[in-house]
């Protein structure tokens, strides 16, 4: 037995202070494996179950996990229409009133399939006409875009189909 | 009975070696700091969940015991108190009472920030680490509750929670890996699935008006980078269990991983801030030589006739 470790077991002669100390070890070393094995045991569950259950802060860890055979994607943003008929995506803090990228688009994801939809797109262009730097936004459009990501850099960004969920104008 | 008497003492040595008080002090002041620091850089965006929209509300893990949303003034005091709460875990100030009450409220407010129809997964190894330091003697050594006092023996107490801290590292990214092989089989390492996602992950983030990786747009055209990218991934978070079993290798595995996520920021713009700051990968190395260093010197003097030797 390693010094350390029989130094705490037999720590003296004294019959009583033996055992005060041996069960001591043994609780705390218990306590160690126990917690050990809950810690690990919580860390693993997510994967063992079926289906994988990814939550916080335990998880199955799905991110980039599922096939992407094709870059074709869809997605559901918030754009600014300028006075020329351009667009604009809209900043998260502004599309949402978030800072985190991926909330803000759950966010949107949200409000656009409810019945709100219409509200939720004037508290954007609300957010749009206190933005400075959104001056040239005239209105507020909530569209779901079709990409090919990888096109959208090799050739153009243009969406190859888009449906305008909600649409509203900027009241300054 | 000697067999198992053998194996028990052998388990004793891996899973709680005699270790120096100062590896899991200085662990707790990494991941103490690093919790400081991220919790006041990312005050408004914690604050900006003080919501009652019971439409969005999604609630994952602890928070699911809540039928609804917090109080807004609830939650924001929470946040306040959570902030506040991580100065005395840092400094190790009545660490056995106040620690488990930081990690029950970070864990509480991270929880209630991912219950709005997203889970991110950039805090989870972050908590895992706080709950585990939180019962362990992280603060018998360079804290506010033993200053003055000498630096306590080698003792196998303090030996677990840098061994566990690293196994629950490990683990997350064996998770990782294996959701891979479940969700795509062997296609993602073809390297097609990597590059459409890198792809996909910028168009995203341009067209929610954020900040986009110039370098991995510039990369598109070169697939096969991509599939080399996947195979290594791949073999760092299946190979992970590697890592446990010499520290050298650890060590070793820890710096790739940081690569790895830090190809990760390069590639796609997404910041794994506890795995970049590298704090995520500290338990596999010998933390208290540290305090060999000048800039961190100076904590010694918690102790009288403190040697950092070890």
């Amino acid at each position: 037995m390693r010094p350390h470790l029989r130094a705490r077991w037999i720590p003296s002669r004294r019959r009583g202070a033996f055992r005060a100390c041996y069960l001591r070890r043994v609780s705390s070393r218990s306590a160690v494996y126990a917690f050990s094995a809950l810690m690990i045991a919580a860390v693993v569950s997510p994967a063992l179950r079926d289906p994988p259950a990814d939550s916080f802060p335990l998880s199955d860890y799905p991110m980039f996990s599922h096939g992407r055979p094709t870059p074709r994607m869809e997605l559901t943003h918030a754009l600014g229409v300028r006075a020329d008929g351009t667009r604009v995506p809209l900043p998260p803090l502004v599309s949402s009133g978030n800072r985190e990228v991926l909330q803000s688009m759950m966010t949107i994801h949200y409000a656009v399939f409810s019945a709100r939809r219409q509200a939720f797109c004037e508290e954007v262009a609300g957010r749009v006409a206190e933005a400075p730097e959104l001056r040239d936004v005239r209105a507020v459009e909530l569209a779901t875009s079709t990409f090919d990501a990888v096109r959208y850099f090799e050739a153009s960004p243009a969406p190859i189909r888009r449906t305008v969920h909600a649409r509203c104008e900027v009241r300054r | 009975m000697n067999a198992a008497r053998y194996l028990a003492q052998a388990l004793d040595r891996f899973w709680m070696p005699a270790a120096p008080a100062t590896r899991v002090a200085t662990l707790r002041l990494l991941v103490g700091l690093y919790g400081t620091t991220y919790l006041l850089v990312r005050l408004p965006h914690l604050l900006s969940y003080a919501l009652d929209d019971v439409e969005r509300f999604r609630p994952v893990g602890l928070v699911s015991l809540a039928p609804a949303p917090t109080l807004p003034v609830v939650y924001e005091i929470l946040v306040w108190a959570t902030v506040a709460a991580s100065v005395p875990f840092l400094l190790g100030y009545r660490y056995r009472v106040l620690a488990p009450i930081y990690a029950g409220l970070l864990l509480w407010v991270l929880t209630y920030s991912n219950s709005w129809g997203k889970i991110l997964h950039t805090d989870n190894l972050f908590v895992l680490y706080v709950l585990v330091l939180s019962v362990a003697p992280a603060a018998d050594a360079l804290s506010w509750d033993a200053r003055g006092r000498a630096l306590p023996a080698d003792a196998p107490k303090y030996g677990w929670a840098p061994k566990l801290m690293a196994t629950l590292c490990v683990l997350v990214y064996v998770l990782a890996g294996v959701a891979k092989l479940r969700n795509s089989g062997m296609d993602f390492v073809a390297g097609e699935t990597l590059r459409n996602y890198v792809a996909f992950g910028n168009v995203r983030k341009i067209e929610l008006g954020s900040h986009h990786s110039p370098l991995g747009v510039w990369l598109l055209p070169y697939t096969g980078l991509f599939g080399a990218l996947a195979r290594a991934s791949l073999l760092l978070e299946l190979g992970a269990p590697v890592a446990l079993v010499h520290r050298r290798v650890g060590a070793v595995w820890a710096v790739a991983v940081w690569a790895f996520h830090l190809g990760v920021l390069a590639l796609m713009a997404i910041g794994f801030v506890f795995q970049l700051t590298f704090v995520a990968f500290a338990p596999f190395f010998r933390t208290e030589r540290l305090l060999q260093w000048r800039p961190f010197a100076r904590l010694a003097r918690f102790h009288p006739a403190t040697t950092t030797s070890r």
